[in-house]
């Protein structure tokens, strides 16, 4: 699909060299998708801080200073100092740190689970695959925050249980993608071929179902960075995410919010939940609309 | 009909941003505080914090915790009592000619059958009569009480809001008893939840659960008539929007706030600030057992059953950058657990921050490099609005400096009690509030191995034990408070209880606002309050 | 399907081993072994977890979620009261995304690329992207206490009392009280958390009736009925819009029934007595029954809309009867 929209451009191709023609049409891809690209590089700016957050940071994010607690934003701390004088810009660009891979891996794990267990249910169907749908179905029933509060308050305050909360919270979404796409495919006729001839399930599923399906998989698992960021975030300001002294968004965010007379404690780490699930709307969008032109 | 619909939907978009034009009646007073803790408001049943402001300004006690002096109980609808030479009887003479709201006269049968329902209900601040073995009623106008044994504290006991005193026929109508199988048959709560039946400054008329509870004026009040017709308590979650509201003028009063606030509020003329001394008390607990009290349980990997590693962390904590950098100085501490003003405490033999010697007494220990795998324990909470989790933070920060490696583990207050009650927490920060104003609501609880957050923490000392014996029981003041200062020394060397937090309780409020007088046991006397300049 | 989620719940809730009874008694009276006696077998505490289990499968089936731990009420009666505030806030938001949503959505749908389209749309995804426990604050700090254009937190003003309960929606109340003051600030009230919590349904409705508006408008009949000389905005209004409405009414369907979930951060900002916050109370304490019965609750009314958006989808559309 991509490929077309690609080679479609007219190419000088005599007197461009080889990279330049590669340079050219991403100029071409960004002027069409200009929404996916931004999304790319609002992501990829902070997938640049998660990985240099020990040379951007200015401070150790833990170090405390009574000296110099909250002190407005200034050359010296851009975004001012928290309640223990630490470094706010310090602990925003650490908090990415958690945040960010902490998503990914959720989306990861989801999208694995959630696809496999779908395209189990789609080729076996029966029992078994009526159960994976009908534990997605219960799943699915609840809007997320309310189930990923009751089983991280079940499970008791960490990241890694709000994490589990989160994949509990999101793969059934994949799962009834998948199913869908193997319920769609398996209805081909190549595809009963390749079936009557004793072609492995497994086969089929690497051959046929997967280029098919990871189309609306990729779209929805761009938007879900972003929702999972916002979902673990608002268990930490609730206190049901991560531990203290750990500069997290929401933890942030909400031992901030009675200082409003000190408004940068609570505004930067709300900026950065911000920008990341923004950037991840768009970069869904964006890649909707370059993937599945027909919407 | 289309431009008709058109103007509607002007209109009312216009008073949905605008807002309406309110219209300013009878003078309300509006308190904002978290009323979330609120479970009943039958005083018989009631064992929170919130329903102890309301409870006063609908019932009275016989007695009463003078407000200038907090050791001293002075009289209330009891003119007076006598103790009997063995400490057993207690004799209370009501006033004369004092009647409830609902115009029936307060009797001694009243006071008899309020605590004997509080007793049959078998609820959770029944236990506050636990010490009294019968009640008898002499006459109209006086009451007999024999106590089980001696307890000196008694008079104090009897202020606490559950001992209220309830109108018995309207408790009675209302599907109240004082039976035996009370705690069956007894169907006033839902009507009490709603309603008083009391003798104060104010009745209850409707309590909405997470929003509102509302009082009015009782203008059968024995006292001076209260000046305020309606009193709404407000809940807010907050210091946020608490803070906000006040200084918008939405609100009168608020118990929320956050030290870093009150320099601002503070420099707003429309509002100041009061300050209550408070007997809270947030305190550090180390356990001195080597592992969990689970039998079998794997023993912990911290060496705090050393008592020199325990006085080695009591020596790290910064103590003043926490009350006066977190706190701003609305908090002080005492030595151990027994609150300043409380007979016997003694800031004196508190511990200070001492690096030099927390490392020495480390070395000492064997373990000159400190140490790791020491896990702190919280809950959630917010002692003088500063959470634990910074707190927490602090503490982590503080004893890194020498040589000990601290993870938090932060959990619901609930499941945190559980572990804390089941032994299996080796160290922890939680808080401690007071029922009533005597040292034994402290000693009774933090001194013997088999009850309270001394037993949770496997504390086992027998000078600690004897003391608080001792002390509980003595009669001569003197002597008492002497063998206070001692029960608290040997606290301190034991550094199993270290307190870290003593916070004054901060109202915000409008400067009309006069006549506000903060209490340790009900907070907040909306009968003392009045408006100025009206 | 409901007894599967409660079934779930319960079995996570005794493999974590919360024991309740402290939360019940207090912490104080745990010392009172006659307290603690008669709260365990008031709340049948010592009976086997199966026997506890099957007694609240029974009960459930009759309606009666138990008792919560933490208000000692029935959960029933709790959600009875919590439920109205919530229902109306995600009536309110609901309101606001489609009466923003569609027609922002048409405009830009008419005119795919415009400067109004673009703006319309990146404002929604940029008010869809807000985290609403930090927006919340920001409207509140901006619109409320710096320039107090707005209401604050709370469904009434302060000095006001609660309206006599009716419905439970502060608004209706009040008007059948005639109190217009009251219904008034009630609906001033409303205007932040509205804006807040619908503005993720509103950029959702936007999306989706654009969408379904260009693919409409590319349609042979919308061609046929433009080349008739019928006038655009006739064009739209009488052909394409009807077509839309379909793919709408499912997303208003579900977007209604995750409001109500979904207000859990805002009522939590905005003190708004509602199933959110009494949500987040029973989570943060272990709650168990009220978790189990706000949970549940949500869960049925999702189903229940789920069902009713199938039958308006079917009197929608007649095409789908046929299949």
């Amino acid at each position: 699909m991509s490929e077309t929209s690609l080679s479609t451009t007219p190419i000088d191709e005599n007197i461009r060299p080889r990279s330049g023609e590669w340079r050219r049409s991403l100029r071409i891809h960004v002027r069409k998708y200009p929404i996916f690209w931004i999304g790319v590089i609002i992501l990829a700016v902070w997938v640049l801080v998660v990985l240099f957050a020990p040379q951007i940071a200015p401070y150790d994010p833990l170090e405390q200073s009574l000296s110099d607690r909250l002190e407005p934003p200034s050359a010296l701390h851009p975004f001012g100092t928290d309640e223990l004088g630490r470094d706010i810009f310090s602990r925003v660009v650490y908090g990415a740190q958690i945040s960010l891979p902490t998503s990914f891996i959720v989306v990861i794990v989801s999208v694995l689970v959630g696809s496999a267990l779908g395209a189990v249910s789609g080729f076996m169907g029966g029992f078994v695959g009526g159960v994976i749908m009908r534990v997605a179905d219960v799943t699915l029933a609840f809007p997320s925050i309310v189930l990923a509060l009751a089983i991280s308050a079940f499970l008791g305050p960490s990241l890694t249980n709000a994490a589990i909360a989160a994949c509990i919270v999101v793969w059934p979404s994949y799962a009834r993608l998948m199913r869908s796409q193997v319920m769609v495919v398996r209805s081909f006729d190549y595809v009963t071929a390749a079936r009557s001839i004793g072609a492995p399930e497994g086969q089929i599923l690497v051959r046929h179902v997967l280029p098919n399906s990871w189309t609306p998989i990729i779209v929805t698992a761009a938007l879900d960075v972003g929702n999972i960021i916002l979902l673990v975030s608002a268990l930490s300001f609730l206190g049901l995410g991560v531990a203290p002294p750990t500069p997290e968004w929401g933890a942030m965010i909400s031992l901030g919010r009675t200082k409003f007379y000190q408004w940068w404690l609570a505004t930067f780490p709300g900026l950065a939940i911000l920008t990341v699930i923004f950037g991840s709307n768009l970069l869904s969008e964006g890649l909707r609309e370059w993937l599945d032109p027909t919407i | 009909m289309k431009k008709f619909s058109a103007l509607l939907v002007i209109l009312l978009v216009a008073t949905i941003i605008t807002g309406p034009a309110c219209a300013q009646e009878e003078d309300v007073l509006i308190f904002a505080t978290g009323t979330d803790d609120l479970i009943t408001l039958d005083p018989g049943w009631a064992y929170e914090s919130t329903n102890l402001t309301i409870h006063h300004a609908a019932y009275d006690t016989l007695l009463n915790v003078s407000t200038d002096d907090l050791s001293k109980i002075v009289p209330n609808i009891a003119k007076g009592y006598e103790m009997s030479e063995d400490g057993l009887v207690y004799t209370f003479t009501l006033r004369e000619g004092l009647e409830f709201a609902s115009g029936n006269p307060i009797t001694a049968e009243d006071v008899r059958f309020s605590w004997t329902r509080l007793i049959n209900l078998k609820g959770n601040p029944s236990f506050y009569a636990d010490p009294i073995a019968a009640i008898e009623v002499v006459d109209d106008l006086t009451v007999e009480v024999t106590l089980k044994e001696p307890f000196p504290a008694f008079p104090a006991v009897t202020t606490t809001p559950a001992m209220s005193i309830l109108d018995s026929a309207v408790v009675i109508e209302h599907g109240g008893t004082d039976a035996e199988d009370a705690a069956e048959t007894d169907t006033a709560k839902d009507w009490l939840d709603q309603n008083s039946a009391g003798s104060g400054p104010f009745i209850l008329t409707g309590w909405v659960p997470n929003a509102e509870v509302t009082l009015v004026r009782n203008d059968n009040y024995w006292g001076k008539p209260p000046a305020f017709a309606r009193v709404i308590i407000r809940d807010v979650n907050d210091a946020n929007t608490a803070l906000q509201q006040l200084e918008r003028g939405d609100i009168d009063i608020t118990d929320f706030t956050d030290p870093d606030l009150i320099a601002q509020i503070l420099a707003n003329p429309d509002l100041e600030v009061a300050i209550g001394q408070s007997l809270n008390l947030n305190y550090l607990a180390m356990s001195p057992a080597p592992s969990p009290g689970a039998e079998g349980s794997e023993p912990w990997i911290a060496p705090l059953w050393e008592k020199k590693v325990r006085q080695a962390i009591a020596y790290s904590i910064d103590y003043t950058g926490i009350l006066d950098g977190l706190l701003q100085g609305y908090a002080d501490r005492p030595a151990a657990m027994l609150p300043l003003g409380v007979q016997g405490s003694d800031p004196s033999a508190r511990y200070e921050r001492d690096v030099e010697k927390a490392k020495a007494l480390l070395a000492e220990a064997g373990y000159p490099d400190g140490f790791g795998g020491l896990v702190l324990s919280i809950g959630t909470g917010a002692p003088g609005g500063v959470p634990n989790e910074t707190i927490a933070a602090k503490i982590v920060a503080d004893l890194a400096e020498v040589g000990i490696q601290v993870t938090v583990e932060q959990q619901p207050t609930s499941n945190f009690l559980t572990a804390y009650r089941a032994q299996e927490l080796q160290f922890l920060f939680a808080g401690w509030t007071p029922d009533y104003l005597d040292a034994t609501m402290w000693s009774d609880y933090f001194s013997y191995p088999d009850a309270g957050p001394a037993y949770r923490i496997q504390l086992d000392s027998e000078t600690i034990a004897d003391l608080a014996t001792q002390a509980a029981f003595e009669t001569d003041p003197d002597t008492r408070t002497e063998l206070y200062t001692q029960y608290q020394n040997a606290h301190v060397d034991e550094a199993v209880f270290v307190p870290v937090i003593q916070a004054q309780s901060v109202y915000a409020m409008r400067t009309e606002i006069t006549g506000f007088a903060y209490n340790p046991v009900y907070f907040i006397d909306f009968y003392s309050i009045t408006r100025a300049g009206e | 399907m409901l007894l599967g989620i409660s079934l779930g719940l319960f079995v996570i809730y005794n493999i974590v081993q919360v024991d309740p009874l402290v939360m019940i008694v207090g912490e104080r009276a745990m010392n009172n072994p006659q307290i603690v006696e008669a709260a365990i077998e008031k709340w049948g505490l010592d009976r086997p977890i199966w026997e506890q289990y099957l007694t609240y499968v029974t009960n459930l089936v009759r309606g009666d979620f138990g008792r919560s731990f933490l208000t000692r009420r029935p959960v029933t009666e709790d959600l009875a009261l919590y439920l109205p505030a919530t229902v109306e806030l995600a009536i309110t938001s609901l309101l606001f995304a489609t009466l923003v949503g569609i027609p922002l959505g048409i405009v830009g749908g008419i005119r795919p690329g415009s400067l109004l389209d673009r703006l319309a749309w990146s404002l929604s995804l940029l008010l869809a992207s807000l985290p609403p426990f930090w927006s919340g604050l920001v409207v509140l700090f901006v619109f409320y206490y710096h320039l107090g254009v707005a209401p604050g937190p709370g469904r009434l003003d302060p000095r006001m009392t609660s309206p006599p309960q009716v419905t439970g929606l502060f608004t209706l109340d009040a008007l059948l009280a005639g109190d217009t003051a009251a219904c008034a600030s009630a609906l001033h009230h409303l205007m932040l958390p509205t804006v807040i919590l619908g503005g993720f349904t509103m950029a959702l409705v936007l999306r989706v009736t654009r969408a379904s508006i260009i693919e409409e408008m590319r349609k042979e009949y919308i061609r046929t009925a433009r080349s008739k000389g019928l006038s655009e905005r006739a064009v739209v209004v009488q052909h394409a819009l009807r077509n839309v409405l379909i793919p709408l009414v499912t997303i208003l369907g579900l977007a209604f029934a995750g409001l109500l979930g979904g207000a859990v951060m805002t009522e939590t900002i905005f003190d708004w007595p509602g199933l959110g916050q009494y949500l987040v109370r029973a989570s943060s304490n272990l709650d168990y029954p009220a978790i189990q019965g706000g949970t549940l609750l949500i869960a049925a009314i999702y189903i229940l809309v789920n069902m009713t958006v199938d039958i308006l989808y079917g009197i929608l559309d007649p095409r789908v009867r046929h299949e």
